[in-house]
């Protein structure tokens, strides 16, 4: 058993923990933290994507010693923000949202992407969200929600 | 089993040289080559030691035109770097994803010596040397004796790699393809790399590498002077010889992502479409 320390959703957090136990694992099960989903377990669908010191990362392919020191922020944590609630409301506006289980790895990858680039181009949004897969929308819906997300949000990214 | 956080690099060392551990550092290769069931810690035999935090192995630098890149700088730290040649930050910018780009290093995609390792074609025509180190002295090993084959390198249980360096060449024409099976997270089919130093109409340099078409990275520094040669005297015969002594190198194999008279065709192709380019610009 490792100790690891790291901030948790706004929280400083201490456990002791297996270093090699993956990320998404500690976070479903240590914390509770169901909305990161596993759908591949090896870093292709983006299912398991989480925010590590404001980037996204694969929650799957990050053992938890590699977070030591560093702040880890889930879909839990990002839903109390403002900018979540403009996501939010133009996922719903844009039925980018069906079954909603690479939801919450959209809208990682579209923070990641605005805390950035605020005003993205197209290309430039289909690009950060290469790394999540969506078996239901084909896409469109939610390259436009970003984009209406964007427009909406011009003082918050 | 008890894992290493070492602070310093002489710190890794010594723990090299005293156990047998895993070094691991983004971990986007390790933590699906080991993976388990979900709920379970991947199975590593022995202890890791995790690395992502030697700051000494974070930098990247560029003096007297040579790179050198830390072992710990990651992928995402390539890309944003103001110096890297845009050939390579091209190449980085099609692999994997942004998510495994922010966690993934360099080292990581040497060490795992992948056939298909996206950064390796043009590791090897640059002719990158890899510097080792343990506790007992430093090596600098050129990529194409580190890498011995598909999963192999020559590194020792007590060594670790601590930084990759190359010059850079002088290049005014390249080409780069990777065929993989979708524009993200693909591991490719096949990949080329080509570049060129042209000045007034005649190649000074030419540089040609294959991926994923034979156990390791295909370059070979005598076709590619024969090839230069034979752009510059305009023989179309003589270049047709290089296609061909290419054609005897490439030896793909049919696997889950693609068959290897596809690879190969595909392989020969872009060839064909790079000297045509670098023939006409």
């Amino acid at each position: 058993m490792d100790t690891v320390e790291f901030t948790l959703n706004g929280k400083e957090i201490t456990i002791r923990i297996d270093a090699s136990t993956r990320l998404l694992d500690c976070l479903r099960d240590n914390f509770n933290l169901k909305g990161v989903k596993e759908g591949c377990g090896e870093g292709e669908c983006g299912a398991c994507a989480v925010l590590i010191d404001g980037c996204i990362v694969n929650s799957c392919l990050v053992p938890a010693g590699n977070v030591n020191g560093r702040k880890v922020v889930t879909i839990e944590g990002f839903r109390e923000t403002k900018r979540y609630r403009v996501l939010e409301e133009s996922f719903a506006e844009a039925g980018a949202v069906q079954c909603g289980f690479c939801t919450p790895g959209m809208i990682m990858a579209a923070e990641s992407l605005l805390n950035g680039n605020p005003e993205p181009d197209e290309r430039e949004i289909r690009e950060a969200i290469s790394g999540n897969l969506c078996r239901c929308t084909g896409y469109n819906m939610i390259v436009e929600a970003v984009r209406t997300a964007a427009a909406k949000g011009k003082d918050l990214w | 089993m008890v894992n290493y956080f070492p602070k310093t690099i002489n710190e890794a060392i010594g723990i090299l040289n005293k156990e047998k551990v895993k070094i691991i550092g983004g971990g986007t290769d390790l933590m699906v080559k080991y993976r388990q069931d979900a709920g379970i810690p991947p199975s590593f035999a022995c202890p890791l030691m995790f690395t992502n935090r030697l700051l000494e192995l974070k930098s990247i630098s560029i003096g007297k035109n040579a790179m050198k890149i830390g072992a710990g700088a990651t992928l995402k730290h390539l890309i944003e770097f103001n110096g890297t040649p845009e050939v390579f930050k091209g190449i980085l910018l099609q692999m994997a994803s942004r998510a495994i780009r922010n966690e993934a290093t360099l080292a990581g995609n040497i060490a795992n010596a992948s056939p298909a390792g996206d950064t390796l074609p043009f590791l090897y025509a640059v002719d990158a040397v890899i510097k080792v180190i343990s506790i007992n002295e430093e090596k600098e090993i050129p990529i194409r004796e580190f890498i011995t084959g598909p999963g192999h390198t020559v590194l020792n249980g007590n060594e670790i790699i601590s930084e990759i360096k190359f010059h850079i060449p002088k290049i005014t024409h390249y080409k780069y393809r990777k065929a993989g099976g979708r524009q993200s997270d693909a591991i490719s089919k096949l990949s080329f790399l080509g570049t060129a130093n042209k000045s007034n109409g005649i190649i000074e340099d030419i540089r040609i590498a294959f991926g994923s078409v034979a156990p390791t990275v295909i370059r070979n520094i005598n076709i590619e002077s024969k090839l230069r040669d034979a752009i510059n005297a305009n023989s179309e015969e003589d270049i047709n010889k290089s296609i061909e002594e290419y054609n005897t190198l490439i030896r793909p194999i049919d696997d889950q992502r693609s068959r290897a008279e596809y690879r190969r065709q595909c392989s020969v192709n872009l060839l064909n479409g790079f000297i045509a380019m670098i023939c006409c610009g």
